[in-house]
């Protein structure tokens, strides 16, 4: 690997993770007002000193609900991808070392769940298992899988054959050794790249499937869920909007930019086409 | 988490009552309106409608919009005018037997069918046939009243039996649900989905479920071919894209709103906002059967720590009444305008839930469906109201499917209903609280309360009747197991060169037929 | 292309297709309530409720309702829709023909545009047209579409722009113009999360060969630059924006789910809405398998692209 050259992307990507996660954080320890906490008289609110992002339908903190609500648009969104890829990466590499029916098996079931839109299949599985926040995690995370698993099969079938996985394989080396030694390292970057596209998608899958009673339940609130039911009074506040967009602009945003820069320094150095 | 405690701050009484506005001048306007200049070509008007129209069946598969656009193509033997009142349609008269147990009806001479058949007593029997058939399962089969069967004596005349005397009859049907289908179209109903088979003022042009509908005039109508041309009837779920094209005159209309979407539509030249009284409401259902609510003095302290004014206000977004723990709202005929309303009393509240043995008040669980979201919205503002005398509400949200297979009237927990107004106070009050020809959903029915509604269903005396039901909406107010704190009101938005959009106070019946465009309306190829 | 490799793939499609019958119809036998309480909604009764789901077939074996499923689907017949009450098979085709429209553009937009921007990006490697490039796709990237949608509503189609129609569609018989009109926004909603995608992958994709070992050698070699990326990056390069395109497929069927719902256009992404919402399971089951069936198709097409730009990937795979 080449010295670490400044990369703006991956610092401009980073600065921007940093404060929706603080954010998020904070919202667990200590918020401003009671999220819930209604104000009849002061709907709507314009930000002020005490609401600096105003209020929303019932009164209620603005920046409280950001705050508070952020660690479930994490989840959601990061939490989502990230259960998918841990499962889909060992599958992947078992297949492709093992290779013969087992790998059949499981890219002719991939390949047909593949084909079912992705909030479709998301709805479906979430209607079937119930409606909460763990649920709806789950949900995105089996539906995005096949994804992840595609792209981390077609990276490990090209390092199955590299010398280095034969050499150790030769020196009889146990399977979940070449796996996560030899293998893992390799794959990883194009799979946390094509990753971070999914964040976007399943912030936004969440926020559809809370607003459907599937997800997050009222009145607790995640950025999604206040992006949605803000959009019918947008003419009397836009604030609850844009304080719950900005935060998901910056994580996709940031998200992008830090694993792109890595995918670039990764393949580069390494010499490889994606997928 | 931070503690929830005291979460709710009651507000200042502002009710804004912005857009009130031409409650009369919907239905005036209507009839009888001075010639107004048409616009060159055809006259073509455009509604947009939110939600689903699958189909345009209007006996068993049918939406709140088919509703809309049936009395454009079908007519019932009678119908509702904009303010509630039972006008002849097919029917140009009826009478009762001294018992209200057979009602015989006169139909009107000369009206065509779409195909060019006559319309005759066959098809009202052949359509009420089909009704009372198990096999087809209408769904509002029972809200017709106790009809047994319908005869055809001549070409002009039918007559309903009835198995109960019903006083109720004409208004009945004048629901939607109720239009005549023709005789073949009976025989052919497996394609009344998408092929109407109607008298009305307008004809099927063209129709894909769920997105658009085109009529044209039909001018063999009874009542005078429509001053319009065509209809186009379009469906558009985004609320943005529906103000966006109602502002572009790519809609001319909008038929239903929300209190906030109205506001802003108010607030743009060229834009008319009609707004009357209605009778939708959301209950919190509350089970009487069983604890907590079982104890009348817990259902008192929670209807008494509701703080009305301000819940109907952000419930209706200022679009709405406050409503007394009944469902009989202004429009009905026998609404009891004596009765007061309740106000919050906070300390009396909780020394009811003392006395009723919850000091430190109690959990309990509201479960809503995702549709309409006032569901959920009601939830809300219960939870955080109720906070104040201790009474801990969770909420549970689920997809509307769910909701309705699992927990709508299974009487195992509390949840937020959603009613749309019905033809008569009677209809309303049979169905919420009658334990045997209603669903009684708050478990709360006792033989008492059942003989009033029987009692005031069969009369046909007037002064007995309104002294029945108020005494049961009192009863319903003090003792019944539903939180209702408002009423909406009924609205639509047009461009200002629509004259006469109707908005119904009673149903969601649209009719077009007089409506005509002034000068100012885009023409339209 | 061996014949050998062409067997295999098409063998692959046809094996996904039948996994995806078995994933499908399980997927919808698991929806709690079904068809008969949403039709009958808040005023069924437990007798009218049991003789809809008798007419329905609700009351049969698993197996057989699968079997049977199975049988009339590969003759074109996937039913009747319970709540619309007429054959699935007329219903669908209307949408799914405006969907392919939709999505056809889309698909094309992001292609051209795309593979086109990343070359660019690429041969400006660290100058001002590739940063230009990038900032364009993240911007696109970072949005998603239930903003983005409303959004353009709001400065395109509302006054005082209106330029375009806010929403629905127009056939394109009924004039190309005012079809493409309608086509915009929607089209636009759809392609910024993806031409971010394809940008990014064909830039580093172009990246990763223009600096691989042959490259170089070629270059050393005094090929001349134009034909260097011409006759050997670009070919290399398009591979990989081949299989992401074949990818996108899958997430362009996704978003035009929503799209259709904010634009009101009236596509098979509506239907299939409506047909989870009112639980009308042969609805949903003919939407999910049509859909799923063009996005096999179009992979096994996209394999084949691959496998005829580097036949190397058919002779390993044969």
């Amino acid at each position: 690997m080449t010295v670490l050259r400044f990369d703006p992307r991956l610092a401009t990507g980073l600065i921007l993770l940093v404060p929706p996660v603080m954010l998020a954080l904070l919202g667990l320890l200590w918020l401003p007002h009671d999220p819930n906490a209604m104000d009849l008289a002061h709907r709507y609110a314009a930000p002020s000193g005490p609401h600096p992002l105003g209020t929303d339908l019932y009164g209620r903190d603005v920046l409280s609900r950001v705050m508070a609500g952020g660690w479930r648009s994490l989840a959601m969104g990061i939490g989502g991808p990230a259960l998918a890829l841990v499962v889909a990466v060992p599958l992947s590499l078992l297949a492709a070392l093992k290779g013969g029916w087992f790998e059949q098996a499981l890219l002719r079931l991939n390949d047909a769940v593949l084909s079912i839109p992705t909030l479709i299949l998301t709805l479906l599985i979430i209607v079937g298992l119930g409606a909460s926040l763990m649920n709806a995690v789950i949900a995105i995370a089996v539906a995005i899988m096949p994804k992840f698993l595609r792209i981390a099969h077609a990276a490990a079938t090209r390092v199955a054959i590299e010398e280095f996985v034969a050499a150790a394989r030769i020196r009889g080396e146990r399977t979940s050794y070449v796996m996560f030694r030899e293998m893992l390292p390799n794959i990883m970057p194009p799979v946390i790249v094509e990753g971070s596209i999914f964040i976007g998608f399943s912030i936004t899958a969440g926020a559809t499937l809370s607003y459907l009673g599937l997800g997050t339940q009222p009145p607790a609130a995640d950025w999604g869920v206040m992006i949605k039911q803000s959009w019918d009074s947008v003419r009397s506040s836009v604030w609850p909007i844009i304080g719950a967009a900005l935060p998901i602009v910056m994580v996709i945003l940031g998200v992008n930019l830090a694993g792109d820069s890595l995918q670039d320094r990764a393949g580069i150095s390494k010499e490889k086409a994606h997928v | 988490m931070t503690k929830p405690n005291s979460t709710y701050r009651p507000q200042a009484l502002s009710r804004r009552s912005l857009l009130r506005t031409s409650a009369a001048a919907a239905g005036g306007l209507a009839f009888g309106l001075p010639s107004v200049a048409r616009a060159a070509g055809t006259s073509t008007l455009i509604v947009s409608m939110a939600g689903d129209m699958p189909s345009l069946d209007p006996m068993v598969r049918f939406t709140a919009n088919s509703w809309r656009v049936s009395p454009n193509l079908y007519n019932g033997l009678t119908r509702f005018d904009a303010d509630g009142t039972v006008q002849p349609d097919l029917a140009t008269s009826w009478e009762a037997d001294a018992e209200t147990q057979s009602w015989t009806f006169t139909l009107r001479e000369g009206v065509l069918f779409h195909d060019g058949e006559a319309f005759t007593s066959a098809d009202v029997k052949a359509t009420f046939d089909k009704m009372l058939d198990p096999e087809t399962s209408a769904p509002y089969r029972a809200e017709m009243g106790p009809i047994t069967s319908v005869d055809a004596p001549d070409e002009l005349t039918v007559i309903f039996h009835l198995s109960a005397p019903f006083a109720d009859l004409p208004s009945t049907l004048a629901t939607s649900t109720a239009k005549i289908i023709s005789a073949r179209g009976i025989a052919d109903f497996e394609n009344i989905t998408v092929k109407p088979y109607g008298t009305g003022p307008f004809r099927l042009v063209s129709f894909t479920p769920n997105d658009r509908l085109e009529l044209e005039a039909n001018p063999d109508y009874f009542d005078g071919r429509p001053e319009l041309d065509r209809i186009l009837i379009r469906l558009l779920p985004d609320t943005t894209a529906q103000i966006t094209a109602l502002r572009n005159k790519e809609v001319d209309a909008i038929a239903d709103l929300d209190g906030s979407t109205a506001i802003d539509l108010a607030s743009y030249e060229g834009v008319e906002v009609q707004e009357v009284p209605g009778g939708n409401f959301n209950n919190l259902v509350l089970l009487a059967d069983r604890p907590p609510f079982s104890d009348n003095r817990v259902r008192e302290a929670l209807k008494l720590c509701i703080d009305r004014e301000a819940l109907a206000d952000v419930l209706t977004e200022s679009a709405g009444v406050v409503a007394n723990d009944h469902p009989v709202s202004e429009v009905y005929r026998y609404f009891d305008a004596d009765l007061p309303m309740r106000t919050p009393d906070l300390e009396k509240a909780k020394a009811l839930l003392v006395e009723a043995g919850y000091p430190d008040g109690f959990e309990h669980k509201i479960v809503v469906g995702a549709n309409p979201p006032a569901r959920e919205k009601l939830a809300v503002l219960v939870q955080a109201m109720a906070q104040q005398i201790g009474i801990n509400f969770t909420i549970e949200k689920m997809d509307n499917s769910r909701f309705l297979s699992t927990v709508w009237n299974k009487g195992t927990e509390s949840y937020v209903g959603n009613y749309v107004t019905r033809p008569t106070a009677d209809l309303i009050l049979t169905k919420l609280y009658h334990a045997e020809l209603g669903i009684d959903e708050g478990r709360w029915a006792t033989p008492e309360s059942n003989a009033i509604l029987e009692e005031a269903r069969a009369t046909t005396d007037e002064a007995k009747r309104s002294e029945l039901y108020a005494q049961f909406q009192e009863m319903a107010k003090n003792d019944g197991p539903f939180i209702i704190s408002a009423f909406y009101n009924n609205l639509a938005a047009n461009n200002d060169y629509v004259i006469g959009f109707p908005v119904h106070r009673i149903g969601l019946d649209m009719p077009l037929a007089k409506v005509t465009l002034a000068d100012g309306a885009p023409s339209r190829g | 292309m061996p014949v050998r490799f062409f067997l295999r793939r098409v063998a692959f499609g046809v094996t996904s297709l039948l996994v995806l019958t078995v994933v499908i119809f399980l997927c919808t036998q698991l929806l709690p309530g079904d068809a008969a309480t949403v039709l009958l909604g808040d005023t069924a009764t437990d007798q009218a409720l049991e003789e809809v789901r008798r007419q329905l077939g609700l009351d049969r074996p698993l197996p057989v309702q699968y079997l049977s499923w199975l049988g009339n689907a590969l003759q074109g017949d996937f039913g009747r829709s319970m709540a619309l009450n007429q054959s699935v098979s007329a219903l669908v085709w209307p949408p799914f023909l405006a969907s392919l429209q939709l999505a056809g553009i889309a698909f094309v937009s992001v292609a051209v545009l795309g593979i086109a921007m990343g070359v660019a990006a690429a041969l400006a490697h660290g100058r001002k047209t590739d940063w230009a490039v990038l900032t364009v796709a993240y911007g696109g990237i970072s949005v998603p579409e239930f903003v983005l949608g409303p959004l353009l509503i709001l400065i395109f189609a509302s006054p005082p722009l209106q330029l375009l129609p806010s929403s629905g569609a127009v056939s394109f018989s009924e004039g190309p113009g005012d079809w493409l009109r309608h086509m915009i926004l929607p089209t636009a909603t759809l392609c910024a999360v993806l031409i971010a995608h394809v940008v990014r992958q064909t830039r580093s994709g172009v990246l990763a060969v223009s600096q691989s070992e042959y490259i170089r050698a070629a270059r050393l070699h005094g090929l001349p630059p134009g034909r260097v990326t011409l006759r050997y990056i670009l070919p290399n390069a398009l591979t990989t924006a081949v299989a992401v395109l074949a990818l996108d497929i899958g997430y362009l069927m996704g978003s035009v789910v929503v799209v259709e719902q904010i634009f009101a256009y009236p596509g098979l992404g509506r239907l299939m809405l409506f047909s989870i919402s009112s639980r009308d399971l042969q609805l949903v089951q003919a939407c999910t398998l049509l859909i799923g069936t063009i996005y096999i198709f179009a992979n096994l097409v996209a394999d084949l692209v691959q496998g005829w730009l580097d036949p190397r990937i058919a002779e390993r795979q044969a």
